[in-house]
C-alpha cells in the first residue's frame, strides 16, 4: 500500500485499496476515467495513423533486412545483426502491432490489413482464440482468481487465493521454461487441460488444439524449416538465428507480461467480490490489479505499450502509444482519489515478480482472510 | 507489372514466408501501389472542371481489368488517415489511357469535398473493379442520354466511347444543371456538339439566360415532349438526382412506356429500426435489433468492426454470413427470412431474431 493510501481514514478496515472511497466517490472517480477516455478517442486522427503506419513500416523492414542478413549467417556479423533485427521485428510485431490491433485499437482506420476482425499475429497462439482468452476473459476477468486465465496460466501459483498444490514446489525453476517457451504458453493455456472432462468437453478441447495445431504449424514450418531451407547450405544459421529471435521475444514477452499483474502491491479478487460490479468499480479493480513500467519512448515501443499496462487495461481499446501521453493524468486522478498507482523500474518491478514466484511455491498465505 | 506478373508472386512459398501476414502486408511497405491482387491507383493530374467538381486522372495498377463505359468503381480513399470508400463513375471511355473519375460536391458530404478540395497528383486510391450495369446499349440506334448534376459522369463516358469509336449515333444528350458555368464537360461537350452532326445537346439550366435552343427550369413531360419530339423512339439513358430521376420515371410511365435505364447515386434507405434480438456469434455480442437502423450500424454500435465501403448497399464490401434469422431489406422494405446466407448488413435491419456471424 502507498502512502496514499496508508494517510486515508483507518477507522474502516480498508478491504480493498478503494473502501476508503464512498460509492459517490467511486462512480466520481470512474466519470472522470470515462471523460478521459471520450477526449483522447474523439482526438484520434492523422498523427496516430502516421504513428502506426511507421511502426508497421519498421516492423516489415527490420523483418526482410533481418531474414536477408541471415541468409549471410554463415559471417559472425551478419548473423548477429540479423538476428537482433528479427527480435526487434518480431517484438514489435507480437507487442505493438499484433496484440494491440487485435485489441481494435486501430479499426476505427478501416484499413484492413489493421482490423481486429482479421488480423493474426506472428505468435504460434490463433489470434481468434488469443481474442478469446486475452482479450474477453483476461480483460473482463482480470485478476480474478479462478476466473482469470493469466494468473498463473493454469501451471503457477501467482495469488494467495489460489490453493498450494506440492507441483508449485518446482514454480520457480519452471517459470523459466515457461518465460522460454511463452509463446507456446499463451497458446495452450486458453485449453484449460486441467478443466477438461470437468467443466470442459473433449469436443470443445478438441476443436481448441486443432486451431493451435494449424496455427503453430505454419509458424514452426516458416521459421524452422522454410527460412532455413532457403538458406540452403547456411540452414542451421537461419535455423539457430530464427529460434534465438523468437526464444528473445518469448522472454521479453513473459518479462513485460508478468510485470503487469503479479509484481508487489498488485490485487487479486474473488468471483463473490465482483458480483455485480459497476463500471466504475471495473475501473478500480483494472487500476488496482495492473503495475506499470518506467522506461524511455524506445522501451515503451517495444513493450507494446504494455508498461502502461494500467493505462491499457482502464482502456484497452484506446491506440497504445496515447497511454504515455495520459499517464500522467491517470496518475494525478488517483493520487486525488488516493489510490495506488503501481509504477516502477523493470529490474525492481521483475525482482517483486519473481519473489511473488519463490514464496507462493510454498505452502501458506500472506495475507489473512479478512481480504474476502 | 502486369496483373499476372504480381499473381507470379503470390505463391504456396511466398506465403508460407508472410503467414500469417499476406505477401501484400510486406509489398505495399515497399510500394503503396504494389499487391498481388488489389486494384490501386495513383493520381496522376486533378483537373478543375468547375468550383464544385474535379476531374481526377487515375493509373491503375496492373491488376485493373479495364471497365466498359457507363460503369462505376467504389474508390478508396485516406482522410486524415481514416480510409473511406464511396462509388464514382468513371468519366473515361475504355478506350483512353487511364482513367477518369469525376466528382461533384456533395453538401457537406466528406469525401466529395475532400477529393474536390484536397485531392492531389501522387496519392494512392483504393479501387475496385469496375461494376455496374448501366451500359451503352448495343447496336446503332438513337439514344436519349437524360442526366442531372454530376450524373453526367457515366453518360459522358458512353458518349466518349461513341466519338472514339466514330460510332456516328444519334445521340440526344439532355442535361440539367444549375447553370453553365456549374455544369460538368461543359466546353467538351459544345465542341462535340459543333463538331458532329450526330449529336444535339440540349442543356436546362436553372439560373441564367438559356442559350438558343436550351431552355431553363426544372424536367416535365411536356419539356420533353417539346425538346426531343421522338423521344419515344429512342433508347433512353437516365442518371441524376433522385428528384430528377423519378420525374422523368413518372413521365415515361404515364406516357405508358418502360422507364429508362438508370443509374441511382444516391440509395433511398428507409432508417426504420430493427426490431428483435441480434446475437454476434463470434463475438458473442447480443443486441436489441431496435437501437439501430442497419445491422451494420448495430455491429458498430457493439464495438465492432465489419469491413464496410459505401453503406448503401452497392460496394458489398460489409457482405457477412448469416446462420439464420428474419431481416428487412432497408431499400424496398421487404422482410425475408434467411439462413446461411450473405447478407449486406448496410442495406438490412433485423425483422427479428437474427444470427450474424460477426
Ligand atoms: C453508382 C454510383 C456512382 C456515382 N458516381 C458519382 C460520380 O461520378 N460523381 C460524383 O460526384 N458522385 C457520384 N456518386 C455519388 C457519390 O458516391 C456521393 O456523392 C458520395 O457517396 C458522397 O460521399 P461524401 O463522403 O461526399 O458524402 P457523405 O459524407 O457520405 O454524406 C452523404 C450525404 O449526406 C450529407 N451530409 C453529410 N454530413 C451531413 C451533416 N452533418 N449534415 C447534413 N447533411 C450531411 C451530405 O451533404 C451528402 O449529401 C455516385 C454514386 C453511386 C452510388
Amino acid at each position: 500500500m502507498n502512502a496514499a493510501v496508508n494517510a486515508m481514514p483507518q477507522n474502516i478496515t480498508p478491504k480493498r485499496g478503494w473502501r476508503h472511497l464512498s460509492a459517490e466517490q467511486v462512480e466520481a472517480f470512474g466519470a472522470e476515467l470515462d471523460a478521459l477516455r471520450k477526449e483522447v478517442m474523439a482526438d484520434l486522427g492523422e498523427r496516430d495513423a502516421r504513428y502506426i503506419r511507421r511502426i508497421l513500416k519498421t516492423q516489415r523492414y527490420s523483418e526482410v533486412a533481418g531474414r536477408a542478413l541471415l541468409f549471410a549467417g554463415f559471417l559472425p556479423p551478419a548473423w548477429i545483426a540479423g538476428t537482433a533485427l528479427l527480435s526487434l521485428s518480431k517484438i514489435l510485431e507480437n507487442m505493438e502491432i499484433g496484440h494491440n490491433v487485435m485489441h481494435g485499437q486501430w479499426d476505427w482506420l478501416k484499413d484492413p490489413a489493421l482490423n481486429s476482425m482479421t488480423y493474426d499475429w506472428d505468435n504460434t497462439c490463433p489470434g481468434d482464440q488469443w481474442k478469446h482468452s486475452h482479450n474477453y476473459m483476461h480483460h473482463t476477468f482480470t485478476n480474478i482468481v479462478g476466473k482469470d486465465r493469466d494468473v498463473g496460466y493454469g501451471i503457477m501459483r501467482l495469488s494467495d487465493d489460489q490453493p498450494w498444490k506440492p507441483q508449485y514446489l518446482f514454480q520457480p525453476a519452471y517459470n523459466w521454461i515457461l518465460a522460454a517457451f511463452f509463446q507456446w504458453g499463451v497458446a495452450l493455456h486458453d485449453v484449460e487441460f486441467e478443466r477438461i472432462g470437468r467443466g470442459k468437453s473433449f469436443a470443445e478441447a478438441r476443436k481448441q488444439l486443432s486451431g493451435i495445431w494449424k496455427k503453430a504449424r505454419k509458424q514452426v514450418f516458416k521459421d524452422y524449416l522454410l527460412f532455413p531451407a532457403l538458406a540452403g547450405p547456411g540452414f542451421v544459421f537461419t535455423l539457430a538465428g530464427n529460434v534465438t529471435a523468437n526464444l528473445i521475444r518469448n522472454l521479453w514477452a513473459y518479462a513485460v507480461i508478468f510485470c503487469g499483474h503479479f509484481t508487489e502491491g498488485v490485487e487479486m479478487f474473488s468471483e463473490e467480490e465482483v458480483e455485480g460490479e459497476t463500471r466504475s468499480e471495473w475501473y478500480l479493480r483494472q487500476l488496482l490489479g495492473s503495475s506499470n513500467l518506467e522506461g524511455g519512448r524506445a522501451f515503451h515501443i517495444l513493450t507494446g505499450h504494455l508498461s502502461h499496462q494500467i493505462e491499457h487495461h482502464l482502456f484497452p481499446d484506446m491506440p497504445a502509444h496515447r497511454y504515455a501521453e495520459i499517464g500522467p493524468r491517470v496518475q494525478e486522478i488517483c493520487k486525488r482519489y488516493g489510490l495506488q498507482y503501481n509504477t516502477g523500474s523493470l529490474p525492481r518491478q521483475f525482482g517483486t515478480v519473481l519473489k511473488r514466484i519463490h514464496r507462493l511455491a510454498l505452502p501458506g498465505r500472506r495475507r489473512a482472510a479478512a481480504t474476502a | 507489372m502486369r496483373g499476372t506478373g504480381w499473381k507470379l508472386l503470390d505463391n504456396p512459398i511466398t506465403r508460407a514466408m508472410a503467414s500469417p501476414l499476406s505477401v501484400d502486408d510486406y509489398l505495399t511497405q515497399f510500394n503503396p501501389l504494389w499487391s498481388v491482387a488489389e486494384v490501386r491507383g495513383r493520381i496522376e493530374r486533378v483537373e478543375r472542371e468547375t468550383a464544385d467538381a474535379v476531374t481526377l486522372h487515375i493509373t491503375p495498377n496492373g491488376h485493373w481489368q479495364g471497365h466498359r463505359a457507363g460503369q462505376h468503381l467504389v474508390l478508396g480513399v485516406e482522410i486524415e488517415g481514416v480510409r473511406h470508400s464511396r462509388c464514382f463513375s468513371i468519366s473515361s471511355a475504355p478506350a483512353d489511357a487511364g482513367i477518369t473519375v469525376s466528382v461533384k460536391r456533395n453538401g457537406q458530404g466528406l469525401v466529395s469535398n475532400y477529393l474536390v478540395d484536397q485531392a492531389r497528383a501522387g496519392e494512392i486510391l483504393h479501387l475496385s473493379q469496375a461494376r455496374g450495369e448501366f451500359l451503352l446499349p448495343e447496336g446503332n440506334g438513337p439514344l436519349l442520354m437524360i442526366s442531372g448534376g454530376s450524373g453526367i459522369t457515366p453518360l459522358m463516358a458512353m458518349l466518349r466511347q461513341c466519338v472514339r469509336e466514330g460510332q456516328q449515333r444519334d445521340v440526344v444528350f439532355l442535361h440539367y444543371s444549375n447553370s453553365y458555368i456549374d455544369t460538368l464537360f461543359r466546353a467538351e461537350l459544345r465542341a462535340l456538339a459543333e463538331r458532329f452532326e450526330w449529336l444535339t445537346l440540349i442543356q436546362v439550366v436553372n439560373e441564367g439566360a438559356p442559350l438558343a435552343g436550351d431552355r431553363r427550369g426544372l424536367f416535365s413531360a411536356e419539356q420533353l415532349v417539346e425538346l426531343v419530339p421522338d423521344y419515344a423512339a429512342r433508347t433512353p439513358l437516365l442518371c441524376g438526382p433522385p428528384a430528377l430521376m423519378e420525374r422523368v420515371n413518372a413521365a415515361f410511365e404515364r406516357a405508358g412506356l418502360a422507364t429508362p435505364a438508370q443509374e441511382q447515386f444516391q440509395v433511398k434507405v428507409s432508417s426504420a429500426a430493427g426490431e428483435g434480438v441480434v446475437l454476434f456469434s463470434k463475438s458473442g455480442r447480443e443486441a436489441a435489433g431496435d437501437s439501430a437502423g442497419s445491422l451494420l450500424e448495430l455491429a458498430e454500435q457493439q464495438g465492432l468492426n465489419p469491413e464496410s465501403g459505401c453503406r448503401m448497399g452497392i460496394c458489398h464490401a460489409c457482405k457477412c454470413h448469416v446462420s439464420e434469422g428474419r431481416v428487412r431489406d432497408l431499400r424496398n422494405g421487404e422482410v425475408r427470412d434467411v439462413k446461411d446466407e450473405d447478407i449486406q448488413l448496410c442495406v438490412h435491419a433485423a425483422a427479428g431474431a437474427v444470427q450474424v456471424e460477426l
